[in-house]
């Protein structure tokens, strides 16, 4: 199975009969040129589909429907899930990719509201895109028959939702898809209008579980809290539905969210075609070995490649720069080679009008489109039928996420391909040499904290202002609650009377509390040549990052030339620009100390805490031709500063640690990088946060020296480098024995390497000048220096 | 919300008492339990505001009542109604039939969003030979359910409910509010949002249809430091905290003038 690409080459044109894409890629292997490239072939047996029988055959209508859209069968993880819910069970469903997980909830949804008129469920995705995505495929289902159509009546109810609509559904819907900002800001706060709907209420579905981690998960934990208890003030009951992709602890996580015993449903009967899972490292330039061929560039040429021997391929890339790029290399590439093809394929990214995207995927689906290069926004949800290939360019920054991708790739029991083409930077590079670590573990654990002091005070004015608190309540917000309830009183937030506590200010909390770090400000983009029509959108933040003043936009693989960006409104001009270069932002990131508020010795160290204030800025552009990658300009730029405030501890090594390391002919500096990496993954382990949900870096202009500083990334701080700074020598023995435990040689992603990547800047990775993993030795003398004998 | 100092220091005591082996949790088993607020200076409402306890079937409220008569000088014919000029008026038409007597006025102060208390249900009817203002309070928020209750009770008795913009404000409120309570209210079965027939009638003779624009060009009265609406939430929340009536007393008149003006333009209406 996993062999060593050399003999594999050799040995290999047996095992890849039965698929000519497979067969195509051995021989584009062996060309002389792309010698030494493919890095690990692993081949991933076929599996048969797996099905079986309900007890009570499905109603007429719904078995109807199914049949006209060629399923005549339940999967064995459907008919269980479907079991379940029917026996009352509360349901979490753990399955791949395109293994119809959504039918796990339609079908005993649609069931019930076939058989009980008043029925209600609500259906919550994590995204508004998803939302519309599953009303679509749910509209498509329900036509299957009239009886279908005329019992259940959906509709999407969230901030783009018309007011007039919003009337609608309140009071006659029985199935709503929504997402979980809408239910705490708008639709819990304004339950007294939601009592028909939440006094039927029967099922509650989250799909894509696993995407609830972290802070964000807590809070959303904490919003289904909020729910039940709306809920059952009006005499509701319901069950869960949960769909989550493969992570380690599916379970727990989902009995985290919901606060119920689950039962977890994993045996995925989904048929497999055999897929071959090939590590594609660009060969070296030359024989200086310094620098590798462009990443980009041999991702789009195995895209082409694949699409040329009559295969229908998805490309992934990691930002949407490297989507367009990639589109607009392979269209020139298939335009020279296949000219018929080079129509056939389209970018696709979020920032997209949802109309496009829509077409896209339905295009995709019928096979009109043979190819699309897309970010990550392909990876979740959206039916667009399996593909026979998938090329990952650039390791995506999870395992789940990776194995998602791979997913997408697959007929009904055809062999598929997917290749993994990696970056010349660290943690790629690193996979392209150990591909043992990439298939021998387990996925990540997603872990909430729904107890978090500072979440649930949030959350519990959130909750005060809509129904009193009362001792009750303690048995769904925890055993914090009544202490958590004195301090909102002591700050005059709430005032209890009687025993029960209202909300006591003029201002609505909900209004001030954040479910996720980021807000959800959108720039809308226009073209100026097309009478100001929109043509795209984009996120507040990364906003500065792709369409700042004269920056070159790619739109659809086209150059457009960005002529104002206006921070007021809120909207970027841009105009169509025949150019041979595109533009990269040249970012700027420094964290300053706003207030200590506490230090402590440790072990030598000054260690102190307080609040710090990190921010980021566009300060210039680059631009960049195309193909060649050569910078031909830089222009500096007036952008505003974006700014977290929030809490963290810091500290700068003092002479003793620093000759530690340097004694023994250590960078000092790099072995600080290695126990940042280490602090941050212990410290996330030891407080119950993602590791997204922590920063760190390595900064001399507050304390004149290098100083290590952790900090939360939410405003204001969650405590966790609270508990840091507290913890320090629980963190470090932590940080030694899993430096110890690890097997690397001299560091890797587990240990001192970054294992999880920050969401992808709006770059171009091809240039990005990967800095090596840190040390493992540097790291560890630092840390035996503090924690001797340990 | 806003994490002053001592919040976050009382948070910051509770994560850290979460993982300390060691330490006894800083917390409460109970909820601290209060009475219904004293005021502080021993000086409530009923001060200021004659009227009394009232109880009902979910608790005691306390009801102002006061007649017009005692803050304005009767006008003639101030309650009599005659045939709406505009033939178009059908509903109005039947109301001055029937006579101001099957009339209820009504209007809310409340915490402003949509799930905040309703505090204070300003009513006004006829009683043959007057009118009478009865302004229902609810001292603190517990006292809510006795302020629907109240309602529920008073509205029996009338044909129509005359409300200014009640169609899309008050009365979805009200019915709001007595869902999240459960008190039933069996609304009159006629309500005239008096907005409408005075667009209907002044728009376009007046620079906006609102309640004090119609106020000065139709009563010919200017208010003089009148509460602006924004303000009545806070000042609520604040008599809660602190029981000092003083500042509360204005939105008790604003209340008060809203619904005499809409008496008049009643009037006005049906003349």
């Amino acid at each position: 199975m996993q062999g060593r690409p050399a003999q594999f080459l050799e040995r290999g044109s047996a095992e890849v009969t039965g698929s000519p894409l497979a067969t195509w890629l051995l021989e584009f292997a062996q060309r002389s040129e792309n010698r030494g490239a493919l890095v690990h072939w692993e081949r991933l047996p076929a599996r048969p589909a797996r099905t079986g029988d309900l007890a009570e055959p499905l109603a007429p209508p719904l078995a109807g429907a199914l049949a006209g859209r060629g399923i005549h069968h339940l999967y064995t993880h459907q008919v269980q899930a479907v079991e379940a819910l029917r026996g009352g069970f509360d349901t979490v469903v753990v399955t791949g990719t395109a293994s119809g997980k959504s039918l796990c909830y339609h079908l005993p949804v649609i069931e019930r509201l076939m058989d009980d008129p008043q029925a209600t469920a609500l259906y919550l995705f994590p995204t508004k895109a998803l939302a519309q995505d599953q009303l679509q495929s749910l509209s498509r289902l329900l036509q299957g028959h009239p009886d279908l159509a005329k019992r259940v009546a959906p509709g999407v109810y969230d901030g783009d939702t018309a007011s007039g609509t919003r009337r609608k559904l309140r009071d006659h819907a029985n199935l709503i898809l929504s997402n979980p900002d809408m239910l705490h800001q708008g639709i819990l706060p304004g339950h007294a209008r939601w009592g028909r709907f939440f006094r039927n209420l029967k099922f509650v579905v989250i799909d894509e579980m696993h995407t609830y981690r972290g802070i964000f998960g807590s809070h959303v934990a904490n919003v289904l809290r909020r729910l039940e208890r709306v809920v059952r003030h009006f005499g509701g009951e319901f069950r869960y539905v949960l769909c989550s992709a493969t992570i380690r602890n599916p379970g727990e996580l989902a009995e985290a969210l919901t606060g119920r015993d689950v039962r977890v449903v994993e045996d995925d009967g989904s048929p497999r075609g055999e897929k071959h899972f090939v590590f594609w490292n660009p060969p070296y330039l030359d024989d200086t070995k310094v620098e590798r061929r462009s990443s980009n560039g041999e991702g789009c040429t195995l895209f082409a490649g694949l699409l040329a021997a009559g295969g229908q391929a998805l490309a992934f890339t990691k930002s949407r720069v490297a989507a367009e790029l990639v589109y607009r290399y392979a269209r020139e590439r298939l335009e020279r080679t296949e000219p018929a093809l080079a129509e056939r394929i389209r970018p696709y990214r979020g920032g997209y009008l949802p109309e496009d995207r829509r077409e896209i995927e339905r295009a995709l689906f019928s096979g009109e489109l043979r190819g699309v290069v897309s970010t990550n926004a392909l990876e979740l949800g959206v039916d667009i039928g399996g593909l026979d290939a998938v090329v990952m360019i650039g390791a995506p920054p999870t395992l789940a996420s990776a194995w998602q991708q791979a997913g997408r790739a697959g007929r009904q029991g055809e062999p598929s391909v997917a290749i993994l083409v990696g970056y010349n930077e660290t943690v790629d590079q690193y996979l392209m040499r150990h591909p043992e670590w990439f298939f021998g573990r387990s996925p990540e654990a997603a872990v909430v904290d729904p107890d978090n002091p500072y979440i649930l005070a949030h959350q519990l004015a959130c909750a005060a202002y809509e129904l009193p608190l009362t001792a009750e309540d303690e048995r769904i917000f925890g055993p914090q609650t009544a202490a958590i309830l004195q301090a909102l009183e002591a700050e005059g937030e709430t005032r209890t009377i009687d025993g029960r506590s209202y909300w006591a200010r003029a201002e609505f909390p909900a209004a001030k509390v954040n479910l996720r770090t980021i807000s959800d400000n959108t720039y809308t983009i226009v073209d100026l040549t097309r009478q100001n029509a929109v043509i795209g959108n984009v996120d507040a933040i990364s906003a500065l990052e792709l369409v700042y003043p004269e920056a070159i936009y790619l739109h659809e693989g086209e150059t457009h030339f960005v002529r104002e960006l206006d921070l007021e409104q809120k909207v970027a001009y841009v105009e169509p620009r025949q150019v041979d270069y595109y533009t990269q932002p040249v970012l700027d990131t420094q964290i300053r100390v706003r207030e200590e508020h506490e230090r402590r010795e440790w072990r030598g160290e000054s260690v102190r805490y307080g609040e710090v204030t990190y921010t980021w800025q566009t300060l210039a552009m680059k631009k960049i031709r195309f193909h060649s990658l050569d910078a031909i300009g830089y222009h500096p730029l007036a952008l505003p500063r974006l700014t977290l405030e929030t809490t963290g501890f810091w500290f700068a090594p003092g002479e003793a640690a620093w000759g530690a390391a340097a004694r023994l002919g250590l960078n000092p500096v790099e072995g600080l990088s290695g126990v940042r990496n280490l602090f941050l993954t212990l410290l996330s382990i030891h407080t119950m946060c993602d590791p997204a949900d922590l920063g760190g870096m390595i900064d001399s202009s507050n304390l004149g020296r290098p100083a290590l500083f952790v900090f939360d990334r939410y405003p204001g701080g969650l405590g966790f480098s609270e508990q840091g700074y507290a913890r320090l020598d629980e963190i470090a023995r932590g940080a030694l024995e899993h430096l110890r435990a690890c097997e690397c040689d001299g560091g890797c992603p587990s240990c001192v390497g970054m294992p999880l990547l920050r969401p992808a800047q709006q770059q171009d990775p091809d240039l990005a000048h990967g800095r090596g993993i840190p040390g493992k030795e540097a790291a560890r003398v630092l840390l035996e220096h503090w924690v001797p004998g340990a | 919300m806003n994490a002053a100092g001592s919040l976050r220091e009382r948070l910051a005591l509770l994560a850290r008492s979460r993982r300390s082996a060691f330490a006894s949790p800083a917390v409460a088993t109970e909820l601290l339990s209060e009475g219904p607020l004293r005021p502080a200076r021993g000086v409530g409402v009923e001060e200021f505001l004659p009227g009394g306890e009232h109880a009902t079937a979910r608790g005691t409220i306390y009801v102002h009542e006061r007649l017009r008569s005692e803050i304005e000088r009767p006008r003639p014919g101030w309650g009599s109604l005659s045939t709406p000029q505009n033939e178009a008026e059908e509903e109005l038409a039947e109301l001055a039939a029937r006579g101001l007597g099957s009339v209820l006025f009504l209007d809310l102060e409340t915490g402003g969003f949509a799930s905040s208390p309703v505090f204070l249900a300003g009513t006004m009817h006829w009683n043959g030979c007057d009118f009478v203002i009865r302004q229902y309070f609810a001292r603190h928020y517990g006292e809510e359910a006795a302020l629907l209750a109240a309602l529920a009770e008073e509205t029996r008795g009338f044909r129509y409910l005359v409300t200014f913009n009640g169609k899309s404000y008050d009365v979805p409120f009200l019915a709001g509010r007595a869902v999240v309570h459960r008190v039933a209210i069996d609304f009159p079965a006629g309500h005239i949002d008096l907005l409408h027939p005075a667009r209907r009638r002044w728009k376009g003779v007046l620079p906006n249809c609102r309640l004090q624009t119609l106020e000065l060009h139709v009563c010919r009265r200017r208010r003089v430091g009148d509460v602006p609406s924004e303000e009545v939430p806070g000042l609520y929340h604040d008599f809660v905290h602190r029981g000092d009536p003083y500042r509360l007393i204005p939105v008790f008149h604003h209340n008060m003038m809203d619904v005499i003006t809409m008496g008049e333009i009643l009037r006005a209406l049906c003349a």
